[in-house]
C-alpha cells in the first residue's frame, strides 16, 4: 500500500536518549556506594549532584584527579580519564555483551599528544659524560611508556619503511623520503649507563641545572617503576579488535620541525580513522572495595609518572612552557 | 575500615534506593526539566499539532486492487 499524503515521523523507540560512561542510574549507584565505602568519593560530593549518581561518580573521579597531580600533569600531557563500562568509552554495546558491575574500567585517553623536544638538553647533558644523553632520552622515553604511547624517531623509522614498501609496488610514485636517521643525533644512539652509575653522576654534578635534570630523571624513573600498566586481557582485546592503535600522548622530538615530527604530523591524519585504543585500560568490580581500590592506585602510579615526566619537561632547555604546547 | 558518618551513611542508603530502583528521582527530574523548559514545551506542542493536522488533512487514495484479489478490509 503506498503511503498516504503529509510527513512521517522518526520513530525514536528504543534509541538511546543518552550515552552516559555507565550503563545507567543504577548501575553508577552501585558504583559510587563502593566508592564511598573504600573512602574514595567524599560524601559532601552528593549534595552538589542534584541526586544524580552518574554525576556524582564523574566528579569524584574529577576530584580524585585534582588531588593527585592534575594540575602539573596537564602542563605537558592533555588526556581524558573515564569511569566507563566499555573498554572503548567511544563505543556503544547496546545491553548485549555487558558483564555488570563486575567488569568496569577506567579508561585513559589521549584529547591530543603533548609536546618534547630534546637536542638541547641531549647536548648540555653530552658535556657530562658521552653516554649520559642516550641514557637520559631512553631512561625518559621508556618511564613515560611504561603508561602512555609516546610517538618518537622508532615510529619516524618504521614510517619509513612503511613508505618504501609502498614505493616498492608503486615504481612510478614520486614522493620526498623523510630523513629520519638524519634527524637522530648520534649521541642518543650510544650505549647506556647504569643505573648506579646514573644516581651517582646526579648527586656529583655540580651544575645546579644538570644536577636538577637528572635528579628530575631519575625522580621519573623511581615513579614509573612502581608499578606497570596492567596488560590487556582476552575480554579487552575482543572489545578492541577494530579500534586503531592508541593516539601517541607525547610527541618526542630532537628538534622542532624536525623529520620525526614530519612523520607524526602525516602518521596524525589517519590516526582517527577508526575510533583509536585508549591509552590506558584498568579493568575493575564496581561491587569489590579491593578491585576498586587496586584500580585507583594502579590510576595514581600513572599520574605520579606522568606528573614527574611534566616536571621535567618543564626543566629541559627548549620547553619553554609557552611554546610546549602543541596541537 | 574507618566508620562511617552520619552523612556517609545517609548518602549510601539513598544511592542504595537509586540501586534497587526504589527512588523515583529519575522521574522527577524528567517531569522537573519538562516543567522548567519552555523550548521543550513548544517542540512538544509543535509535534502535537503537526500530528493534528496529519490527521485532519488525511485524504488517503486506494489503489485498485490486482485483478482477482479481494478489494481491501479497512
Amino acid at each position: 500500500m503506498p503511503p498516504g499524503g503529509g510527513f512521517a515521523l522518526p520513530r525514536l523507540d528504543g534509541i538511546p536518549k543518552s550515552y552516559p560512561a555507565l550503563a545507567n542510574e543504577a548501575t553508577a549507584a552501585e558504583v559510587a556506594c563502593t566508592l564511598l565505602r573504600t573512602g574514595i568519593a567524599k560524601p559532601e560530593r552528593w549534595a552538589q549532584a542534584n541526586g544524580s549518581a552518574t554525576e556524582f561518580v564523574r566528579a569524584t573521579l574529577d576530584d580524585w584527579l585534582d588531588r593527585h597531580g592534575r594540575a602539573t600533569v596537564e602542563r605537558n600531557f592533555y588526556l581524558d580519564v573515564a569511569f566507563t563500562d566499555r573498554a572503548d568509552p567511544q563505543s556503544w554495546r547496546d545491553g548485549e555483551g555487558w558483564a555488570g558491575l563486575q567488569r568496569l574500567y577506567i579508561s585513559v585517553e589521549v584529547e591530543s599528544a603533548g609536546y618534547v623536544v630534546f637536542g638541547p638538553t641531549l647536548r648540555l647533558l653530552e658535556k657530562v659524560h658521552p653516554r649520559l644523553p642516550a641514557t637520559f632520552y631512553q631512561q625518559f622515553v621508556g618511564s613515560v611508556e611504561r603508561w602512555v604511547r609516546v610517538y618518537d624517531y622508532r615510529d619516524g623509522l618504521e614510517r619509513v619503511d612503511q613508505i618504501k614498501e609502498w614505493l616498492a609496488g608503486e615504481p612510478e610514485a614520486e614522493y620526498e623520503m623523510p630523513d629520519v636517521e638524519h634527524a637522530i643525533p648520534a649521541r642518543a644512539k650510544r650505549r647506556l649507563l647504569s643505573d648506579q652509575t646514573l644516581r651517582r653522576m646526579a648527586s656529583q654534578s655540580r651544575s645546579s641545572e644538570r644536577k636538577r635534570l637528572l635528579q628530575g630523571l631519575l625522580t621519573l624513573v623511581e615513579k614509573a617503576n612502581q608499578t606497570a600498566r596492567p596488560a590487556a586481557d582476552e575480554d579487552i582485546y575482543g572489545q578492541l579488535q577494530d579500534n586503531n592503535p592508541a593516539v601517541p600522548a607525547l610527541l618526542a622530538v630532537f628538534e622542532r620541525s624536525d623529520a620525526i615530527e614530519g612523520c607524526f604530523d602525516e602518521d596524525a591524519q589517519t590516526m582517527l580513522e577508526a575510533s583509536p585504543e585508549p591509552n590506558v585500560i584498568l579493568p575493575l568490580n564496581g561491587r569489590d572495595m579491593a578491585s576498586v581500590a587496586s584500580a585507583f592506585e594502579k590510576l595514581a602510579a600513572m599520574t605520579q609518572t606522568l606528573a614527574a615526566a611534566s616536571t621535567l619537561i618543564e626543566l629541559m632547555p627548549g620547553n619553554e612552557r609557552t611554546e610546549g604546547a602543541r596541537e | 575500615m574507618a566508620k562511617m558518618t552520619k552523612l556517609q551513611e545517609t548518602v549510601l542508603e539513598e544511592l542504595g534506593a537509586i540501586a534497587e530502583g526504589r527512588s523515583e528521582s529519575a522521574q522527577d527530574q524528567m517531569v522537573g526539566r519538562f516543567l522548567k523548559c519552555e523550548d521543550w514545551q513548544r517542540a512538544s506542542q509543535v509535534v502535537q499539532r503537526g500530528l493534528s493536522a496529519e490527521e485532519r488533512n488525511r485524504q488517503p487514495a486506494f489503489l485498485s486492487p490486482p485483478p482477482g484479489w479481494l478489494p481491501p478490509l479497512t
